[in-house]
């Protein structure tokens, strides 16, 4: 067995590079600050990033087998991407490397491509199947939408929404609301600054917050089989109604002489402070964990 | 000008709608009655409260359960409104799932027979006609799904199946159990979510 | 018009659920305030989000979000609570039972004495002295909006005002 392995690791090397044609990318058209700018590529990878100039500049390599690259449209509404057979996800090299204007409100349709945008001003809109998607930067609003990818949010940005059913969604920065939820992937969210209004959902994933909230603010998250930990400031006025009606409710951040426990059976409702921002935890069979926060 | 006067004007004079020599005349008196200017300190600081008081006030709970099932999905045709909020059409659509064989739909069916919260009942009834309606969809769709990506959704579907049998099972010990309904519903609507997802993200074109 | 508003005016009630968290808490104030009741002001809140989703196709953006909800959820209230087939069809808390007592089960956070004030004002003068002073219309607005006369308006306003300082000031 390992024999034959070996014999074909050397045929492998021996062979001459694939008959295959790669064609180097290198494409721009001008384009307004604001533009839509709509990008479609099965597979490979999406490098983009801002600058500040009027116009797009897309370079990259493409593997002929893969499809063939285009870029159009008009100055406001742009269309680039790799155009591919109809029914598969092909496979073979096909990286792009995008500058757009910033403040361009960017979309992206994708099957596998690794993701990677840097945005200053505008937004991005993503849906992809199982890539690997990571927004940095400054935005004003982003929504990401997968399957099975996973998602990492390194941003400053007034709203974000992101969806992903067994992917992993990881946070940093400051996110004004965020919606985030998954079916069985984790959510692990830190934030900086304070936080207006975060929803995290899950089915069976973990949910892990970490961070300060708007004294308005609401932080709210379900799930129904992970656990759910909280790492707030001690001193938090807040509205806090905890649900774990099978695990518990374990509590190093709230003085005991202020939780009341009930109505219901696994279930506290209680107020802190000037009780003006919400906290709203429930969970059905794990445990909810609340851990105090120092600042850093 | 007497006290009874004062009084009569104040919201104008508060208001800063009064004339000149009306506002003079007020002032004035207000320089000698104690008791007038205490009524106008007394009512200047009620309307400073007033005006701090939060603009913003949450409600005690979550109120998006109660809205959820009352937004009528706004891309179907109108007809298809009309008719999913009958409760004949809802309870047939029940019954044909549940001779479908579909667990779902039996679900729905034991709800609405069962006498509980109608409108959970009905938004139940509706989840599992959505949730039927798109599992098809999406098993006879030609989409860009690799076989380790299906296999992957009917994982987290059946992680949700499991989570909502569960909900149910609580919810029949607990029945006016408020949370465990909200939370059973959130599962069906991830359900539904999770198959729009799937069948977008198939899709080749936009 | 942002992304979020977008999405929801073509039907994504998820991209609305969103816009229902940044403005529940305002929607709610006003209800709240208006009503003098928690029940009622959670039955409101919940058809000023429905009226919402269903005229969400008619909003243009000429104004604000926020602005166009808020009108609307005053019109909502006010047509409800005109409405004298809901009136009867509901449980109507009296006039003593206040918001506090309603609510008692579900542990609200401690409320100002100013707000239990404004609660036990009969309903016209509530109603004006909310939307003049806390909601920041004009009396020509709240006449408009409510089909009072203008000086009705100032009336109950004066009322409102001369009721809550004997309260507050007690």
């Amino acid at each position: 067995m390992r024999s034959c392995a070996a014999l074909l690791l050397l045929a492998t090397l021996l062979m001459p590079p694939a008959l295959a044609a790669q064609d180097g990318i290198n494409a721009g058209m001008p384009a307004s600050p604001a533009a839509a700018i709509r990008i479609w590529s099965l597979t490979g990878s999406i490098r983009l990033s801002t600058w500040a100039r009027d116009s797009v500049s897309v370079r990259g390599r493409l593997d002929a087998t893969v499809g063939r690259f285009f870029l159009g449209g008009t100055r406001d509404a742009l269309k680039l991407g790799i155009e591919s057979a109809a029914g598969v996800v092909p496979s073979g090299t096909a990286d792009l490397e995008i500058r757009v204007p910033a403040g361009a409100r960017i979309w992206v349709k994708s099957a596998a491509a690794e993701i990677d945008l840097t945005l200053d001003g505008g937004s991005a809109d993503i849906v992809t199947v199982g890539s690997r998607v990571r927004l940095a930067g400054r935005a004003e609003e982003v929504s990401v939408e997968t399957i099975d990818g996973n998602v990492e949010l390194a941003l400053e940005s007034e709203r974000a929404k992101v969806r992903t059913a067994s992917g992993t969604v990881v946070t940093r920065g400051v996110i004004q609301q965020l919606d985030a939820a998954t079916v069985s992937g984790p959510l692990l969210i830190g934030m900086e600054g304070k936080v207006r209004s975060v929803q995290l959902q899950t089915a069976s994933g973990e949910i892990a917050f970490k961070g300060d909230l708007h004294p308005d603010g609401l932080l709210h998250a379900e799930t129904h089989g992970g656990e759910i930990e909280l790492r707030l400031p001690p001193h938090l006025g807040a509205r806090w109604h905890l649900v774990s009606f099978g695990a518990g409710i374990v509590n190093q951040l709230v003085p005991a002489s202020a939780v009341q426990a009930g109505p219901g059976r696994g279930e506290w409702h209680f107020t802190t402070g000037d009780g003006r921002a919400s906290v709203d935890v429930r969970t059905f069979k794990g445990s909810v964990t609340l851990i105090p926060r120092f600042e850093p | 000008m007497t006290c009874q006067d004062v009084d009569q004007q104040l919201d104008a004079y508060l208001d800063g709608t009064l004339a000149t020599e009306e506002q003079a005349t007020i002032d004035a008196h207000l320089e000698q009655c104690a008791t007038c200017r205490e009524g106008l300190d007394a009512m200047r600081r009620l309307l400073a409260g007033s005006h701090a008081l939060p603009k913003a006030i949450l409600p005690s709970r979550d109120l998006w359960t109660d809205i959820a099932p009352r937004l009528a999905p706004r891309a179907r045709p109108a007809a298809w409104k009309q008719w999913s909020r009958s409760p004949a059409v809802l309870a047939a659509a029940a019954v044909l799932l549940l001779a479908l064989g579909s667990a779902v739909g039996a679900t729905a069916s034991r709800w609405l027979q069962s006498g509980t919260d109608p409108a959970f009942a009905a938004a139940r009834a509706r989840y599992a006609v959505a949730s039927a309606t798109l599992a098809e969809q999406l098993a006879t769709d030609p989409s860009l799904l690799a076989i380790t990506t299906r296999s992957i959704i009917a994982q987290d579907l059946g992680i949700l199946d499991a989570a909502i049998h569960e909900a149910e099972t609580a919810l029949a010990a607990d029945p006016r159990n408020a949370t465990l309904e909200q939370m059973l519903l959130t599962r069906e609507r991830q359900r539904i979510e999770l198959l729009e997802r799937a069948l977008r993200a198939g899709r080749q074109e936009s | 018009m942002n992304l979020t508003l977008a999405r929801a005016q073509q039907g994504d009630t998820d991209a609305f659920r969103l816009l229902y968290g940044e403005h529940v808490g305002r929607v709610y104030a006003l209800c709240l305030r208006m009503a003098g009741n928690v029940g009622e002001a959670e039955e409101f809140t919940q058809d000023v989000f429905v009226r919402a989703w269903e005229q969400l196709g008619s909003f243009r953006g000429e104004s604000a979000f926020s602005t166009w909800l808020h009108r609307l959820a005053v019109n909502e209230v006010l047509q409800a609570r005109r409405s004298t087939t809901r009136r009867e069809a509901r449980v109507l808390p009296t006039d003593t039972e206040t918001m506090a007592q309603h609510a008692a089960p579900t542990a609200p956070p401690p409320m100002p004495e100013l707000e239990h004030a404004i609660q036990s004002l009969p309903d016209g003068a509530r109603e004006v002295f909310v939307l003049y002073e806390i909601e920041g219309y004009q009396h020509q607005e709240i006449a408009a909006m409510t089909g009072i006369a203008e000086g009705t308006s100032k009336a109950q306003l004066h009322r409102a005002r001369r009721l809550l300082r004997a309260r507050v000031t007690r």
